[in-house]
């Protein structure tokens, strides 16, 4: 099973390519704005994560988290499927 | 006085026939900046910008304590011209998804916050020029407003399937059956003509003298103004051939800088090599300036649209570091002005024109350091 925390780290890193060094997420319970994740930030990793979950983009748009957890159960309500690995995810949005 | 202190470019020589576009044409182009596009989760002109947004460059900005600090993004247009119409579709088509960043302000202001600049964020729309004509901004905000540094990013997507298909259909660009009939890249020259669309971008830090002092940073160069004309034209597409936006353009920097026309031995041309701009920019050239070289970067590099002015500018000055003025591409004519072959710089300020729809008429002047 995917590290979740990685995966967000990683994709985080895509949608801040100024931040090549983002590792900032470190659990589930970290607000976004404490991790200087802001509201685009978070749009675009939303994005990004509903495509590797299959998410729909009409769907996509009900996601409004504070918490990386927020991210991490709404993927996890909706998806219809799972990249299999960080490398294979990163690979397939970048 | 203002100062260049950074600079970051990213063109390419690289040349690629789209035979889908619907008037078939080559385009200098970096193919990995269209991958996956049709996902829509990336978009070319950001994966563009990010070749001059050099992360180590931008934490350094972000660190120094200058003072008052601008960010520019001239993008040619108010939203990136790439964006795509759906007119016709080519493996330059794509739908991005994530709308706020198409718009140019928005991105602008992300990244301005990247590059620690907090007291003025702005874009410029100017089409071609934009990236000539900010520096006009520039000198503004920094001689009159009290601004240590502006950061000028320019980028803007000219390969997009929708400026392909605009040019292709204003016979602008040199076309793929054009070129069958043995027409090269080049300009002011009497058998080639013309440009191929181009992708580029540019990243430059402008520091006034306090700013440097509390750095240390080396200066590159110096602005020694800039300034931006038009001219009586109803057509908003076209250039009148008496040169009169360039001649408007090339007096008000010499009315607005301490720089005399007979300072100036270089010439970076807006070079574009079509019959009007030829006869516009060359009729200016004579009438302006008192002894001069010029070369133009279009026909090796693409027509980068409002990158251009300023990213050209900058290769020409790397280039004269280098200890080199290069020719302009396919010149059929020995010519010791319009330079038919590389020479080593005279010493003296170079002065850089570009010209945009709607217009638009930019001269800036530099001496290089």
């Amino acid at each position: 099973m995917i590290d979740f925390i990685k995966l967000f780290n990683a994709t985080a890193r895509i949608s801040k390519p100024m931040h090549p060094d983002f590792d900032n997420a470190k659990s589930l319970e970290d607000k976004l704005q404490d991790i200087d994740v802001d509201s685009l930030d978070s749009l675009l990793i939303g994005l990004y994560l509903c495509e590797l979950y299959g998410i729909p983009e009409d769907k996509g748009k009900e996601l409004i988290p504070i918490t990386v957890g927020d991210i991490h159960d709404f993927l996890m309500l909706h998806k219809t499927k799972e990249p299999e690995s960080i490398e294979a995810a990163i690979e397939a949005i970048q | 006085m203002i100062y260049l202190t950074h600079y970051r470019t990213a063109a390419t020589s690289n040349v690629e026939l789209m035979e889908d576009a619907v008037y078939p044409q080559r385009v200098h182009w970096f193919p990995e900046t269209y991958a996956k596009v049709k996902m829509g989760l990336t978009y070319p002109p950001h994966k563009l910008a990010e070749k001059v947004l050099d992360p180590a460059l931008l934490k350094t900005l972000r660190e120094q304590e200058v003072g008052k600090t601008a960010f520019i993004l001239a993008s040619g247009n108010a939203h990136f011209a790439g964006i795509n119409q759906r007119k016709h579709d080519s493996k330059l088509s794509y739908d991005y998804k994530f709308l706020p960043l198409t718009l140019t302000q928005v991105y602008a202001g992300r990244v301005a916050q990247q590059c620690g600049a907090q007291d003025h964020v702005v874009t410029d729309a100017s089409a071609c020029a934009s990236s000539l004509k900010v520096l006009m901004d520039v000198n503004t905000l920094m001689m009159h407003y009290g601004f240590a540094r502006v950061i000028v990013l320019t980028v803007e997507d000219g390969v997009s399937n929708a400026v392909l298909q605009f040019f292709g259909e204003s016979k602008a660009v040199l076309t793929a059956e054009e070129e069958e009939t043995g027409v090269k890249p080049s300009a002011f020259d009497k058998q080639n003509r013309g440009f191929y669309v181009g992708q580029g971008a540019a990243l430059a830090v402008f520091d006034n003298w306090l700013a440097i002092n509390k750095t240390g940073d080396t200066p590159l160069a110096e602005l020694c103004g800039a300034y931006t004309a038009s001219e009586a034209s109803t057509n908003a597409i076209g250039q009148l051939e008496n040169g009169s936006g360039f001649i408007k353009a090339i007096e008000g920097v010499f009315e607005f800088s301490s720089v005399k026309p007979e300072d100036v031995r270089i010439v970076k041309t807006h070079g574009t090599g079509t019959i009007s701009n030829n006869i516009s920019e060359l009729t200016a050239l004579q009438s302006t300036l008192k002894s001069f070289v010029a070369t133009s970067y279009k026909q090796r590099i693409g027509h980068t649209m409002g990158a251009s002015g300023l990213l050209e500018t900058l290769m020409l000055l790397e280039d004269m570091r280098s200890g080199v003025i290069p020719e302009i591409p396919n010149r059929t004519e020995d010519d010791e002005v319009f330079l038919s072959e590389p020479i080593s710089p005279p010493t003296g300020a170079v002065l850089s024109l570009a010209a945009g729809m709607g217009n638009v008429y930019s001269a800036a002047i530099f001496k290089p350091l």
